[in-house]
């Protein structure tokens, strides 16, 4: 299959700093993948984001060596413009990327500055708000809004501009626990239903098990490990290396493995490890 | 009033000017030394509650009595030297140009002698681990170190108690595990910790009360157990037990609550599987 997104040799530094921001950072995303990246504060995930529409290096100054390209375009030399029609990027703490005074003016300004005819942005924002579950919301003040809804809001902006790569940095990391599920299960139906390709960054390990179908791990500006949740949350000195604790279930199987009981694949979700535990539960 | 009843709120209701009613009809009473934890989703009136601890804001209607004197009359700066309230995000709070200056600006302004200022600094930089940073400018901090400084800051005011707003968001697990055990230092000392939260894993781990939020009210109080126990409901208030919590809940434990990964272990173990078959389990 085609590669959507390409990651060549990447190294990017912000002026004057003493070290990349990122290195050396290679990989390829394929259309409709859900991949995570998971790291620890610092390691370079935000600035990653910004490489997939040209944030950097066009508008976040420095010198990057190396290339992306993004739906066949080279993030370099292609307008940041052009490239919001093909990534759309929510950026970490979202409420602060909402400024107009309705939801129905904020959802379209994508697509005005796009220059599109009136009448389909009116159906693009109409599609985007039912989409997130926030039709009737049009005259509602964003600020108003829940931290979930603002959220939402916010991933309608980029989905009314109809992206075929959605990039999420930390979308639930303020919100509280069912307001995050609503958040994911969105996302999780873009990628399901409409094959967006999701790139999410995360510190919640229970939605990377229960929604990514690949894992990247970022650590100290380089990429150590891509492979599938599976395979990355079984590898424990990977983890504490990256600072990254597994989700509970993880953690609960593999101390009862290292205490003799036969488990040869550690659940990640609490689905399959209830599985597991029943399993073994019976095996008397 | 007991002894050591430092807080009691009495019928308290908090109205913003516009109308909106963000507390309603609150009874609550905390004793010296505790550790709470406020729980609820976005918008319960959490952050409005514990703002009501340090005279922040004051109540539209009943009564609170922090230390016994009502706050109605009294200044945020004679109630800041009892109860010491950190900023959900630090760069609410941080403005001086060194770390050094930032932790001194508490005591300076309450007129502390320079000599025991200096001592003062100084014992709370090593505390905090931030007395190789003491030049640095805040802002130039990682925001784990930012979140340190701020601890650090009302730390130098040695408040009777302290309310901390959602210490760990935007931490990686370790940079939240080594906030948690700076306060978890505090109330070894006979502290009195509040922590307004989403991390319900943090919750069970750490605090020994739970208050939970919803539209203004105290829909549920109790310990970790007592609360955790009524997941159901919990999702009716938007919240979420912890994993372990509910993967033991699924496998049909009754009667007690498992809090994490450690009781969980212990409760399989003991009560839920057979032993493990020797030389069978342990695969690498």
């Amino acid at each position: 299959m085609q590669s959507i997104v390409e990651f060549r040799a990447v190294t990017f530094s912000y002026p004057r700093a003493d070290k990349p921001a990122i290195k050396d950072i290679s990989f390829s995303l394929y259309p409709g993948e859900f991949s995570a990246m998971i790291g620890p504060t610092g390691a370079g995930k935000s600035t990653l984001c910004y490489c997939f529409n040209g944030v950097v290096p066009q508008l976040f100054s420095g010198t990057l060596n190396g290339t992306v390209i993004v739906s066949g375009c080279d993030t370099c030399q292609m307008d940041i413009p052009v490239l919001a029609q093909h990534v759309g990027l929510v950026v970490q703490n979202a409420r602060t990327q909402l400024f107009n005074v309705t939801v129905l003016q904020e959802v379209g300004f994508g697509c005005e500055n796009l220059g599109w005819p009136r009448q389909k942005i009116q159906k693009r924002v109409e599609e985007a708000l039912a989409f997130v579950g926030l039709s009737g919301y049009e005259s509602r003040q964003p600020s108003a809004l829940s931290g979930g809804q603002q959220q939402r809001v916010a991933i309608a902006c980029v989905l009314a501009m109809d992206p075929e790569i959605l990039v999420l940095d930390e979308p639930t990391s303020e919100l509280d626990p069912i307001g995050s599920e609503q958040v994911m299960e969105v996302i999780a139906r873009l990628n399901r239903e409409l094959g967006k390709t999701i790139f999410m960054v995360t510190h919640d390990m229970e939605f990377v098990a229960k929604y990514a179908s690949r894992v990247l791990v970022l650590n100290e500006c380089c990429l150590m490990e891509d492979g599938i949740p599976q395979d990355i949350f079984g590898k424990e000195d990977l983890l504490r290396a990256a600072r990254i604790r597994p989700p509970q279930v993880c953690e609960v199987s593999q101390q009862l493995r290292r205490h003799g009981y036969s488990i040869p694949r550690i659940p990640i979700s609490l689905e399959e490890g209830v599985e597991t535990l029943r399993r073994l539960h019976d095996e008397r | 009033m007991s002894d050591n009843e430092i807080i009691r709120c009495q019928g308290l209701h908090f109205s913003y000017p516009n109308g909106m009613e963000a507390l309603k009809d609150i009874n609550l009473t905390i004793t010296q030394g505790e550790y709470v934890a406020f729980v609820g989703q976005n918008g319960s009136g959490k952050t409005t509650l514990v703002k009501h601890f340090n005279g922040l804001l004051k109540p539209t209607q009943g009564s609170i009595h922090v230390f016994g004197e009502e706050t109605r009359d009294k200044k945020v700066s004679a109630l800041a030297r009892k109860v010491g309230y950190v900023f959900q995000n630090p760069d609410d709070m941080l403005f001086c140009s060194s770390v050094e200056e930032e932790v001194a600006y508490g005591p300076t302004m309450l007129g502390f002698a320079v000599a025991e200022i200096k001592e003062k600094v100084e014992s709370i930089l090593q505390e905090l681990g931030l007395q190789t940073q003491r030049e640095t400018h805040p802002f130039a901090l990682s925001l784990g170190d930012r979140q340190r400084l701020a601890v650090a800051c009302v730390l130098s005011l040695d408040p009777e108690v302290f309310a901390f707003d959602e210490p760990t968001t935007g931490q990686d697990y370790f940079g939240g595990e080594s906030i948690m055990e700076v306060i978890d230092q505090l109330h070894a000392k006979g502290k009195t910790i509040l922590i307004i939260t989403h991390d319900m894993p943090l919750v069970a781990e750490h605090a020994q009360r739970v208050v939970v939020m919803n539209q203004g009210q105290i829909a549920l109080e109790g310990t970790p157990k007592e609360v955790f126990s009524q997941t159901n409901y919990l999702r009716t208030l938007s919240l979420r037990s912890p994993q372990v919590t509910r993967w033991a809940q699924n496998l049909g434990l009754e009667g007690q609550t498992v809090l994490d990964i450690k009781e969980m272990v212990t409760w399989l173990e003991e009560k839920y599987l057979p032993a493990p078959v020797q030389g069978k389990g342990g695969l690498a």
